[in-house]
């Protein structure tokens, strides 16, 4: 290689690796960013609303295969979705509307109204029934890196699986 | 061609191996991860430099053995081949001579036994641990302090008694670099319980330990101190609540000082006690703005004979259940510019608008003069992530915004709960943690992340 050419072939690498350098710290701001760092845009709101309204549309149906795949990544690293419908298909819902939701950074809080009824069912020897019964209440939903998903919380025992 | 290829190789391994991130910030982070070790997560682990470039890592991995790797060629080194008995706790220190390496730790076989052993890491040698105790029934609490050739071991033993299992700390001292140990003496002997060891080895090898002592009168801080002429008796620095984990010794200058979490009938405080006159007497004080904080953590370091800083991380158990930060951990910094006679109010350096609703706890910190750094478990993404924010004004004021050292809500990276694992070394910040492989969250491999700060 001539004096020249292995000049032009330094600057060449050097060029090479400051693009490289460039792009690594300007990465993050990649075409698909996550918005976990979003406190709360429309897009991120608008989001909270429609992943909550297909959860509640896969349970009317009685989905519960499809209502799985919404709740936070901790309970589905521990619990199978065939644990999850065994222990979850007690309970059908008859009509669902998601009516408010709101963001508060990776915190969502869906407010839902819900017609629902447990057909009749044994729980450890002792038959259990409700009938069609209209109740609302708030639900916590948790933007985890990609999406929201729903926090699975266990009410009874005031306690979740998602540690944060 | 052949250099072409060569550059390409190197291009590709960059950006995909080593190429500092900077997620959205000024600050420019690496990482370097250990996916092929499995974390024993209960146990410490440590960073090492050694000679001023090298870096090691000290852990326990999930097989049972005491890993020594050396973070740029990855070279592994086991310590307990063939030592029978399960290993517990974790202690080092630097010997005389600056690439040997001493450690310490428990194993539980027959019976308990505590280990001693010397690597160096120049040659790679690693001698047979000799035994320092198995009298006292030594248990998986260990302080470990070296200068020269004295090498100071302060433990927490149940050795029984004639009125039955006792409670208490013993320490051992080696004068001639851990080839051989003084028999176990007991630090605490006219106490009821005490099973908090701390130490703090000073430049001339002399240990002084603080601890917890239950006794016929309550329960004090006791400080004991050894010299080349042996122990002093001990002193009492007070009466004190239930010490729960955290007691923190620090020698700033010849000012000691001792910083502890304790609870007075279930309600729990921050306190602190200085002396200037070596240990005979002693000046109290209580972190009135922690009453009723819960503590998750407990740093304190100084930064030269001035600056000394102290973080915390606790839940406020002052708030009603509807608030929540009575469940969720928050970050409490303090800053003393007069050797810690004196403190400041808590200094939020936490940034997050949402913060109440996550968690952020077990700071570590290093500082070096005016410059303190904090390093925490921040749940803000969900998933446990590294922050950090700095302070260049002895922590009066902080950064604006929180500096991830990850990219945000992509894993679950942990502290320790227990060792300040962040150091830094000409100018660059070294912080170790574990990073979960699922969000099942049962196994965990080590991660070191880098950083600068920017001028």
């Amino acid at each position: 290689m001539s004096g020249r050419a292995k000049n032009n072939f330094i600057k060449i690498c050097l060029l090479m690796i400051l693009s490289v350098l460039i792009l690594s710290c300007s990465n993050s701001t990649s075409e698909k960013k996550s918005l976990v760092e979003d406190p709360g845009s429309p897009k991120k709101v608008k989001m909270l609303k429609d992943r909550a309204s297909q959860f509640w549309a896969a349970m009317v149906k009685g989905d519960l295969k499809e209502a799985y795949k919404y709740y936070d990544p901790f309970l589905r690293a521990k619990m199978s979705p065939e644990e999850f419908i065994e222990k979850h298909s007690a309970v059908k819902y008859h009509e669902a509307t998601v009516t408010d939701v709101k963001v508060e950074g990776n915190i969502g809080t869906v407010h839902v109204k819900v017609k629902y009824s447990v057909p009749k069912t044994k729980i450890r020897q002792r038959e259990l029934s409700i009938p069609e019964t209209t109740t609302d209440f708030d639900e916590r939903w948790l933007f985890v890196y990609d999406d929201w998903y729903k926090e699975y919380y266990l009410t009874y025992f005031d306690a979740g699986v998602a540690f944060y | 061609m052949q250099m072409l290829k060569l550059l390409m190789l190197f291009l590709f391994f960059w950006n995909i191996a080593i190429s500092p991130v900077c997620y959205g910030y000024s600050v420019k982070v690496e990482e370097k991860t250990f996916p092929e070790d499995s974390l024993e997560l209960k146990e410490p682990r440590y960073i090492m430099p050694f000679e001023d470039k090298n870096l090691w890592l000290l852990f326990m991995n999930s097989k049972d053995e005491i890993v020594i790797r050396e973070v740029n060629s990855k070279a592994k080194l086991v310590l307990n081949v063939g030592e029978k008995g399960k290993p517990s706790e974790l202690v080092w220190c630097r010997g005389a001579d600056s690439s040997e390496l001493k450690i310490s730790w428990r194993a539980k076989a027959e019976g308990k036994i505590l280990l001693f052993n010397t690597i160096d890491l120049k040659t790679n040698k690693i001698d047979t641990p000799i035994t320092v105790d198995k009298t006292t029934e030594p248990l998986p609490r260990i302080k470990l302090g070296c200068v020269k050739n004295i090498v100071n071991l302060v433990w927490y033993g149940e050795r029984s008694d004639n009125k039955g299992r006792k409670y208490s700390i013993y320490a051992s001292r080696s004068f001639d670099g851990g080839r051989t140990f003084s028999e176990p003496f007991e630090v605490t002997p006219q106490t009821r319980a005490s099973i908090y060891p701390t130490l703090i080895t000073d430049e001339k090898g002399n240990a002084y330990v603080f601890t917890e002592v239950v006794n016929e009168n309550g329960r004090e801080m006791v400080f004991r101190k050894t010299t080349e002429k042996g122990w002093e008796e001990p002193v009492s620095i007070g009466k004190i609540g239930t010490v729960s984990i955290y007691i923190r010794p620090l020698k700033v200058g010849n000012r000691l000082m001792v910083f502890w979490f304790n609870s007075y009938e279930g309600v729990p405080v921050t306190e602190m006690a200085y002396s200037d006159d070596g240990g005979k007497t002693w000046q109290r004080q209580v972190f009135e703005t922690t009453r009723y904080f819960d503590l998750t953590g407990m740093q304190a370091v100084a930064g030269d004979n001035q600056n000394v800083y102290l973080v915390l991380s606790a839940v406020d158990k002052s708030k009603s259940e509807d608030d929540p930060r009575k469940l969720k951990d928050q970050l409490l910094f303090y800053y003393s510019n007069d050797g810690g006679k004196s403190f400041s109010g808590p200094i939020n350096i936490r940034h997050d608008a949402f913060g109440s609703y996550t968690r952020a706890h077990l700071p570590n910190i290093v500082a070096r003069g005016k410059t303190v750094v904090v390093v925490w478990n921040d749940y803000r993404n969900i998933r446990a992530n590294l922050y950090m924010n700095y302070s260049t004004d002895g922590g009066v004021t902080w950064q604006d915004k929180d500096i991830p050292l990850e990219e945000p809500g992509k894993f679950n990276t942990v502290l320790h709960w227990d060792v300040n694992n962040l150091i830094e070394q000409q100018g660059t910040y070294y912080v170790l943690a574990h990073r979960f492989k699922t969000d099942a969250m049962n196994e965990a491999y080590p991660v070191l992340i880098s950083f600068k700060l920017s001028k």
